[in-house]
């Protein structure tokens, strides 16, 4: 089963709960964790696993060969993200940071003055750990679209993807593309939040947002003994999504946590339970 | 020295906006000697585009061949596409567009060497891209 950790606010305990369902899971059949939080990714030290780069990920870039140029400005024209810059009269200007490699510009040059070229937007690292794989996406700083991250990760477990029993993916915090392209192909969405009116909110965004991907989700509250619990009970009537689980805030986790380990609480055996 | 302005409404008497990508309108002025001519106000579709709205202003107002811009916030990407093209940035004040080219034309306006905010931070909404 692919089961996707989400929840919209950051700082809910989303990596906590996808390392310790990993760890749970593996002890019995052959999980992969792919840690899909691109902008930080960091199950790895969670779990002190040992990660190694396996691939650098490109995104494809126009070429400009000003010879062949006739300052037409058709490339600035097609282009939707404003990446290319052009003034009359003047070669254009190109914008690398604001590219998403989607190509028009090369397509729609009347003289060929557009190639491809490649630019580096992240890595992609392998690890092994307490019987479980983990894969995780990391992009380089300054880039600012984590989706071509996120699904160039996806794309390179795809070989192997079968050979697992079950997925999990560590989703980053918010409902932005990233996110969305981590949830796309997840049979269900665990979205753990913390009883407070930012985790309520940011709750109802993703929700929202599974309704719309056609995505089941469950509720997880962590540190659900502090704060008002209500506030997430509502949500869960309103959008007649269950809480499978709530997590205590315990010395036992801040321990686990802290010694770089799994998370091991009868209350992350529980939601295992609840989903069987 | 032809000079835009970025503006909330068209025509010299409207409020300066100092946002600069994001802006309602462009009051394109020309400020030479001891007079202000207004030449045109141009919208700004910038308004609503979900990212990259200051790289698309910084082009409509080059394009109109100014050597200045009168603005608030200008982003990154939006600054280094003036600065390439040797446009001024200056920092607008509170009032008309009339009075802050007055204030141009007196020198009275403070000249910005850096982008600000915007950029990173921008507005897209999510679901934008996959």
């Amino acid at each position: 089963m692919r089961i996707a950790v989400t929840g919209g606010k950051g700082g809910t305990g989303k990596s906590i709960v996808s390392t310790a369902l990993a760890f749970e899971l593996s002890k019995k059949q052959k999980t992969l964790l792919m840690d899909l939080d691109v902008e930080c990714p960091n199950d790895h030290l969670i779990l002190s696993i040992k990660r190694e780069k396996v691939k650098d990920i490109f995104q494809k870039i126009p070429k400009f060969d000003f010879s062949k140029c006739v300052k037409c400005g058709t490339c600035s024209k097609v282009c939707k993200e404003n990446a290319i810059v052009f003034i009359e009269g003047q070669y254009p200007r190109f914008i690398p940071e604001q590219c998403t490699g989607c190509n028009a510009c090369c397509i729609a040059c009347p003289t060929k003055a557009i190639s491809q070229t490649e630019k580096k937007i992240g890595e992609i690292y392998y690890g092994k750990g307490y019987g479980m794989d983990l894969v995780s996406g990391e992009m380089v700083i300054g880039y600012e679209e984590a989706g071509p991250v996120v699904n160039a990760v996806k794309e390179y477990v795809k070989k192997t993807e079968k050979g697992y029993k079950h997925i999990i993916i560590d989703t980053s915090a918010g409902t932005h593309c990233g996110v969305i392209s981590a949830l796309m192909g997840c049979e269900l969405a665990l979205c753990v939040t913390e009883p407070t009116p930012f985790g309520k909110h940011d709750l109802e965004l993703i929700l929202d947002l599974l309704n719309v991907l056609g995505i089941p989700a469950k509720i997880i509250i962590n540190r659900s003994d502090i704060g008002d619990k209500k506030l997430i009970e509502r949500i869960s009537k309103k959008y007649k999504t269950e809480i499978i689980g709530e997590i205590p805030y315990k010395k036992s986790i801040l321990d686990a946590y802290s010694k770089g380990v799994p998370v091991k609480e009868k209350e992350i055996e529980n939601i295992l339970r609840v989903l069987k | 020295m032809k000079t835009a302005i970025s503006s909330a409404g068209p025509g010299i008497e409207s409020q300066v906006d100092t946002r600069f990508g994001r802006c309602a309108y462009f009051v394109i002025v020309n400020v030479e000697g001891n007079e202000i001519k207004e030449e045109k106000s141009i919208e700004n579709p910038g308004v609503n585009m979900p990212g990259g709205a200051g790289i698309s202003a910084a082009q409509i107002v080059a394009n109109e061949k100014v050597k200045a811009v009168v603005s608030g916030n200008v982003g990154p990407k939006a600054f280094y596409v003036l600065n390439s093209l040797g446009i001024e940035i200056y920092q607008a004040v509170p009032g008309t567009v009339k009075e802050n080219a007055e204030k141009l034309l007196r020198n009275e306006l403070q000249k910005i060497d850096s982008g600000s905010g915007g950029g990173f931070a921008r507005g897209r909404g999510f679901g934008r891209r996959f």
